[in-house]
């Protein structure tokens, strides 16, 4: 191992320390060849047999999948797994692995590993762009066999250790796969404090870094031992004794630290000098509904429905629908529980599921703009369970991705469409839904005191605010340094939408990463919005950060920060007070850590 | 696209902008299993040794005609004009595709 006892920086994206061996998971374009060992001729039959049912359970997840997504979707898209089922079926594929199994003696990871690094070889040498990108739906097929055929071996090698998961990037949907309990921590390449990983690593209370280079990745193997430091944003290779320790040690005064917090959890969020800030939380599944209680939090601030889709990978109906929404309702009781309508696009979706075509997904029809244009179908279904379950709980109705008041009309003009419908079919449904919008987009937060006259919540989505103001993709460690919630462009838009909301006696919310941030959450506090919400294992400190300050003071740090030149003043002006106020975070080494 | 030649010889030129990828190669495949006895092949004008069986979606994709590439289009066997010819409209309808 080249990089043993070597150090790196890379970005903190979920806290806490996790010292363990790794598990590697290769995926895309990691030279993740696996081991090649002759094989005897006795074994031929038994590994033809096991690439041969591999390829028959890769038919069936395909077969499935086409059906899924045919029913709902468009043909077009459904086209693709038909595409797939094609490759899968294809006989100079299977000729190919069977001939190099039987002939070469190669086990059938290999036989598959190097057909498919043959048919890789071919498509990198085409000239044509479109063409190129096209060749990930044969890296697709031969991803989806290969991870049959892995599931098949790790059955037979399952190992009762936990690890922490070494990935060049992981989707959504691999995310939610793996199985937590057998996690101690993420270490990837590719990703940011907003990507699904850290969000889900927070919530699984696990500590993340991204950016992790990706030759160490590459070369890590299941026989090294990493230490992921998510607060200073810290990996170490297969660490000397004594450092190793050094970090055992810290790991568990922080974990002390966290537990300490935990216990504040009845003690009202409100500032030194009296005013209280609702903290809720941020889930993405219905079993979600069961940290409310346990985090102490006031409501549920975004319930993300996409789950409704990759998890069961098909598009469920409304009644279906109904069910899970009357259900969560009637577990929060009467707390209040803000459901974002779908957000479907951008990178909120497994691309397998629902491939779009566009070039820039995230400037595309992503969000509301895919609900009113092209699948209003899917979203009157949603609006009408939604509509429906209403009546059982405290309901509130959330749009993402709002840029203009024209959307909300809609919106408010489909509802009454579905009102009448549910009332000539005489069923119960929400009179007076509560609805608000996303503010993500710097049109909406620019436009807030039109949009305020129609709505009767904001919640700020700082991940997208700060993505498409400052230009920056989020998921591009390039332009990562750019990614700054504390830069007073961003200030000065959530100032705006403050105002109108205070203008039209409205709440805002803000549910994006910055909430969960203690270093900015003064900001926030100042700028005088009424909720935060975070994924439920950020709450403690939130909490700890919003009893050590005044609103006074906070008040006046904004204001400075949004008269500030850059970033940095302002977050320098956000660390000083809480320096003064919550040096415990300092010497916990939470906040202060090195920022670029 | 153009259509140059006669019988079950034709060339045909890739019209859409994604070029031949997996989605119109298995609607290609998909359409040859109405003629079971045509042997239908395509090959790169520049490269004619490029041949790729029509019924394997694998050897079409990889012949990694993009927009604008021609592709000699040849049948033999039962049907097999029928089969190029309705192979041959699929390339000038640009396969449903902008």
């Amino acid at each position: 191992m080249p990089f043993s006892g070597q150090n790196f920086k890379v970005i903190a994206i979920s806290p806490g320390i996790a010292v363990g061996r790794v598990q590697p998971i290769r995926r895309k374009g990691a030279p993740g060849a696996p081991v090649l060992h002759e094989i005897s001729p006795e074994m031929v039959p038994a590994e033809l047999e096991r690439f041969r049912q591999c390829v028959r359970d890769t038919r069936e997840q395909l077969i499935a999948l086409t059906q899924a997504v045919r029913t709902k979707l468009h043909t077009e898209d459904a086209g693709i797994f038909d595409a797939h089922l094609m490759l899968v079926d294809d006989l100079s594929l299977t000729s190919e692995v069977e001939k190099r199994i039987s002939d070469n003696l190669w086990p059938a990871e290999y036989a598959l590993y190097d057909t498919a690094e043959y048919f890789v070889r071919v498509f990198s040498n085409i000239q044509d762009e479109f063409l190129r990108e096209r060749a990930a739906d044969i890296r697709d097929v031969f991803d989806r066999l290969m991870g049959n055929l892995s599931k098949q071996e790790r059955r037979k090698t399952d190992r009762d250790d936990r690890r922490i998961i070494v990935a060049n990037s992981l989707s959504p949907s691999e995310t939610v796969s793996l199985d937590n309990s057998r996690i101690l921590g993420f270490a990837i390449e590719t990703g940011s404090a907003t990507c699904h990983t850290a969000i889900l690593a927070r919530s699984m209370r696990l500590p993340a870094v991204a950016g992790v280079p990706a030759e160490v990745i590459n070369s890590l193997s299941a026989d090294d031992k990493i230490i992921i430091d998510g607060f200073s944003g810290r990996l170490i290779v297969n660490p000397d004794d004594r450092t190793e320790e050094s970090y055992r040690l810290r790991a568990k005064s922080a974990v002390e630290f966290y537990h300490k917090l935990e216990r504040d959890k009845r003690l009202r969020p409100e500032t030194t000098d009296g005013f209280e800030i609702d903290l809720a939380i941020n889930i993405g599944s219905a079993d979600g509904i069961a940290e409310l209680k346990r985090s102490g939090a006031s409501g549920i601030g975004l319930l993300r429905t996409e789950f409704l889709f990759l998890e069961t990978r098909t598009l469920p109906d409304e009644e279906t629908q109904f069910e899970i929404y009357k259900k969560m309702l009637i577990a929060a009781e009467d707390a209040p529980v803000i459901v974002r309508t779908m957000d479907i696009g951008g990178d909120k979706l497994d691309n397998n599921i629902f491939r779009s075509s566009e070039s820039n997904p995230f400037l595309g029809l992503r969000g509301i703009r895919l609900c009113l244009y092209e699948r209003r179908d899917l979203f009157e279904t949603q609006l009408r369970a939604l509509l429906r379950a209403g009546v059982y709980g405290n309901l509130r109705i959330m749009f993402p991705m709002v840029s203009s008041v024209l959307e909300v009309l809609e919106v408010r003009r489909i509802i009454s469409e579905l009102q009448a419908r549910l009332a000539e079919e005489k069923k119960e449904f929400l009179r007076k839904p509560v609805l608000g919008v996303m503010i993500e987009t710097p049109a909406a937060a620019l436009m807030a005191d039109e949009l305020g006259k129609h709505v009767d919540f904001f919640s700020i989505g700082t991940n997208d605010l700060v993505q498409y103001t400052m230009a920056i993709d989020r998921g591009n460690e390039r332009v990562a340094y750019l990614y700054k919630p504390a830069h007073p462009a961003i200030l000065k838009l959530i100032h705006t939408t403050v105002a109108a909301a205070r203008k039209h006696n409205i709440y805002v919310s803000v549910c994006g990463q910055m909430a969960a941030d203690p270093e900015l959450i003064p900001l926030l506090v100042g700028l005088g919005v009424n909720e935060l919400s975070a994924e439920s294992g950020s709450l403690p400190l939130m909490r700890r950060v919003i009893r050590s300050i005044s609103l006074y003071d906070a008040a006046r740090v904004a204001e400075a920060a949004m008269a500030s030149p850059d970033a940095y003043t302002s977050l320098e002006l956000s660390l000083d007070l809480l320096k003064r106020c919550v040096p415990e975070l300092f010497t916990e080494n939470i906040a202060g850590k090195e920022r670029k | 696209m153009t259509t140059v030649g006669s019988g079950s010889k034709v060339v045909v030129t890739v019209g859409n902008r994604m070029g031949l990828h997996a989605r119109p190669a298995s609607r290609l495949v998909k359409m040859l299993s109405d003629f079971p006895g045509a042997t239908v092949t395509l090959a790169r004008e520049d490269n004619p040794g490029s041949r790729a069986d029509c019924r394997s979606i694998l050897s079409l994709i990889v012949l990694a005609a993009g927009q604008g590439t021609r592709l000699i289009l040849s049948g033999s066997g039962e049907n097999a004009e029928a089969a190029v010819s309705k192979i041959a409209d699929f390339f000038a309808v640009n396969f449903d595709e902008e």
